[in-house]
């Protein structure tokens, strides 16, 4: 892609990204929301969150997802052959994972920290 | 000005924003600087390898963008995805503005831009435990938090490009991001209302991962926003909420 493309394509996405950003903030005080629409909102968070997590902790490089229970040493082992992996390559080679990136990124995760993370969260 | 126990207060939105947003600092650093070693590869100047980051500040579509034009995909293909991964924060702002009424244009825009993930989830979490902010102190904590999270967001995006000659893939810098996420989502699980929704739109995302253009995340959202009203609703309403269908 050409500089000037690039340069195009960042100020674009980052302008609609703004615009997506302040859409309801800038029209709900000239216009009251409906109050099921206001209700709804408060499973805005765990829903949004739970979609991002789940498939980013249970992918595997081939873009399958990781159903199957496996016993915990297996476990082990394959998430150690993930990790060697080159990422970049995979998510070259993989198209599927062009749309959800994030899970791309996210190939390599380690849920057995997730519990002590959470605990230096303040209350 | 001139009384302390009239300033005490604005300054202690201000600390308590950027010190909350600290623990998830860890997790962001790395993710930056993906960002940043990305555009390097992608062949970005200086000033567009980082300067992106400010402009679009939200990681995962960054990255995504950046996979795409080392591709040559269509610039249009480039923007849209931008455009669909954050396609959620539509439904942040939505939640923000009940939280905002009042604000002055500037402030919502000061707040539209610092709109993240993690400023979003940790504010909700603060404003849910003291439902007596006002909304100007809620701004002040908002903005605080984005604040600190944008520097750090813009010194790692310049890190990981500097440094992008020097760092090998094989170092999983994109560990953290999902323990952010994790560590966002838990404390948020109230009762059973969100816990359903959260389980509904977890299960929905597994099965519809392989749509692209992550609408399989919009869709799954949207199911489970969906399914923790209708639980609430119909099965489990909270005390004062059983005259609403």
């Amino acid at each position: 892609m050409s500089p000037l493309a690039s340069w195009i394509v960042v100020i674009a996405a980052g302008l609609g990204t703004f615009l997506i950003r302040l859409s309801f903030l800038q029209l709900a005080d000239r216009r009251e929301l409906p109050r099921p629409f206001v209700r709804a909102l408060r499973f805005v968070p765990a829903a949004v969150l739970s979609a991002i997590i789940l498939p980013a902790v249970l992918k595997l490089p081939d873009g399958t997802l990781d159903y199957a229970p496996r016993k915990p040493e297996d476990h082990r082992r394959a998430h150690c052959r993930r990790r060697r992996m080159d990422h970049e390559e995979r998510a070259l080679h993989h198209p599927q994972w062009h749309g959800s990136i994030l899970a791309a990124q996210l190939a390599h995760i380690k849920m057995d920290y997730g519990p002590f993370f959470c605990l230096s969260l303040p209350q | 000005m001139s009384s302390t126990t009239e300033n005490d207060a604005p300054l202690q939105d201000w600390i308590d924003g950027a010190r909350t947003m600290t623990v998830l600092f860890p997790a962001t650093l790395p993710f930056g600087m993906i960002a940043g070693l990305t555009a390097a590869k992608a062949g970005f100047g200086a000033t567009l390898g980082i300067g992106h980051s400010a402009a679009i500040f939200a990681g995962a579509s960054q990255i995504a963008m950046l996979q795409l034009m080392m591709e040559d995909a269509a610039p249009i293909v480039a923007i849209m995805t931008v455009l669909l991964i954050n396609l959620r924060f539509a439904m942040y702002s939505a939640s923000l503005s009940q939280e905002f009424r009042g604000l002055s244009t500037p402030q919502k825009w000061a707040a539209a831009y610092l709109l993240t993930d993690q400023a979003y989830a940790l504010s909700q979490l603060r404003f849910a435990r003291h439902p007596e902010m006002t909304a100007e102190s809620r701004f002040r904590f908002f903005i605080a938090s984005g604040l600190s999270l944008w520097l750090v967001w813009m010194a790692s995006t310049a890190l990981g490009y500097y440094l992008s000659a020097g760092l090998p893939p094989a170092w999983g810098l994109e560990f953290g991001v999902p323990l952010t996420f994790i560590a966002l989502l838990v404390p948020g699980l109230r009762d059973s209302a969100t816990v359903v929704a959260a389980c509904v739109s977890g299960t929905i995302a597994l099965a519809a991962a392989p749509l692209p253009y992550n609408l399989g995340l919009f869709t799954a959202a949207l199911a489970g926003i969906a399914a923790g009203y209708l639980y609430e609703s119909r099965i489990k309403p909270l005390p004062g909420n059983e005259d609403l269908t």
